[in-house]
């Protein structure tokens, strides 16, 4: 066996290779004084590394990131929860504003019961006529290009390869001259 | 119960809204995240601040975690790009360890016939603390996969899969971060 190179050692080392290899290499370091004392080096380097004291950490830290952590679920249920109070507490105020004002507060809420009613009323009419009308618009959508679709299936039956290869070049020639003419016009300043 | 189900078991208690779960999380990585960290930057403090951020973060991101990998590696590579982040702001050269391969590469990274043992010159108390000074100077690059590998004792599985580099690769830089260390030890570089 060659003498060893450095990758071979710290495999050996970290006992990364298979019994095979780490045994010629046993076997080699027997008699290599070279490799064998190379070997040593790493090993004391490899102890010296793995045995580095750990960093201190304060007894607190898990509570002081715990505190730092928001509740994200309970934030929902707390802003759900203000929300609630903040209405509550607006309809008190005007309550006990008509009832100090000498209004009847009962009726006041029996009117805006009503305009509230009549607004919703409007409001799902008016959404009912615009599903209807964007379904109506969907469907005329659908049977044009249905048709203009199998118009097209129907034309490429009754022509050729070649004709449609013409064709679709024909096609290509005509956006590309329609093309670089509009971009002419724009450049030289002409209106077509 | 392995570590792997037991984590798997603790994340779907913080799913499930028990952040005392999330607490056992911390109390269990704590100590091989500022080992890392620390020995990522040189500030103390700011090494507390950075660990705090990276568990805050993955609380944040739990939800995206998938049990099938092992948590560790998750949190490990949460922390990497956090440090990644930390380095581009610093303006720190965070790709430079081409160079380093391409001087590993060359044959007198064999054994030289002259190598005289430096280490085993050190008391093993005085060698540690000539190993932390020098981990300092070192690339970053190099210096996180030695940590991961020597002081966090990942498998060369794990750091692959955090690095998303092959095992190779990940063996090779390894293996230069501790030619590198040892040089530095012998004052040659």
């Amino acid at each position: 066996m060659k003498c060893l190179d450095i990758d071979q050692i710290y495999l050996y080392l970290e006992g990364e290779l298979s019994p095979e290899k780490a045994g010629a290499i046993q076997t080699h370091i027997a008699w290599c004084q070279k490799c064998s004392q190379a070997v040593q080096e790493r090993s004391f380097l490899l102890d010296a590394s793995e045995s580095l004291p750990p960093m201190e950490i304060p007894i607190d830290f898990a509570q002081q990131t715990m505190e730092m952590i928001r509740p994200e679920k309970d934030t929902i249920w707390s802003l759900f929860f203000a929300a609630a109070i903040g209405f509550s507490s607006i309809v008190f105020t005007m309550f006990m504003f008509l009832l100090i004002s000498g209004h009847n507060p009962a009726s006041f809420f029996i009117r805006l019961s009503h305009t509230f009613l009549f607004s919703f009323k409007t409001l799902s009419v008016w959404l009912a006529k615009s599903v209807n009308l964007i379904s109506i618009a969907s469907k005329v959508v659908w049977q044009i290009g249905s048709f203009l679709l199998s118009g097209i299936c129907r034309l490429t039956h009754i022509m050729g390869t070649e004709f449609q290869i013409g064709l679709v070049i024909l096609a290509f020639i005509l956006y590309i001259s329609l093309y670089f003419g509009i971009r002419k016009n724009i450049l030289t300043g002409e209106r077509t | 119960m392995s570590s792997m189900h037991e984590d798997k078991i603790i994340v779907e208690n913080v799913l499930k809204g028990s952040k005392e779960a999330f607490k056992m999380i911390i109390m269990k990585y704590q100590t091989p995240l500022i080992n890392y960290i620390g020995r990522m930057v040189s500030d103390r403090q700011q090494a507390m601040d950075f660990t705090q951020e990276i568990f805050i973060k993955s609380y944040a991101a739990l939800h995206t975690y998938q049990p099938k990998y092992k948590f560790s590696t998750w949190l490990f590579k949460i922390a990497s790009n956090t440090m990644i982040d930390y380095w581009r702001k610093k303006k720190l050269d965070t790709f430079s360890v081409d160079r380093y391969e391409d001087e590993y590469r060359r044959p007198r990274y064999q054994i030289s016939d002259n190598e005289k043992p430096v280490a085993q010159q050190y008391e093993l108390s005085q060698l540690r603390a000539r190993i932390e000074e020098i981990l300092k100077r070192i690339p970053p690059t190099l210096r996180e996969l030695f940590v991961w590998r020597h002081i966090n004792e990942l498998s060369y599985e794990e750091i692959a899969e955090i690095k998303g580099l092959p095992i190779g690769t990940i063996k090779n830089r390894v293996f230069q971060a501790k030619e590198l260390i040892r040089k530095q030890l012998k004052g040659e570089i």
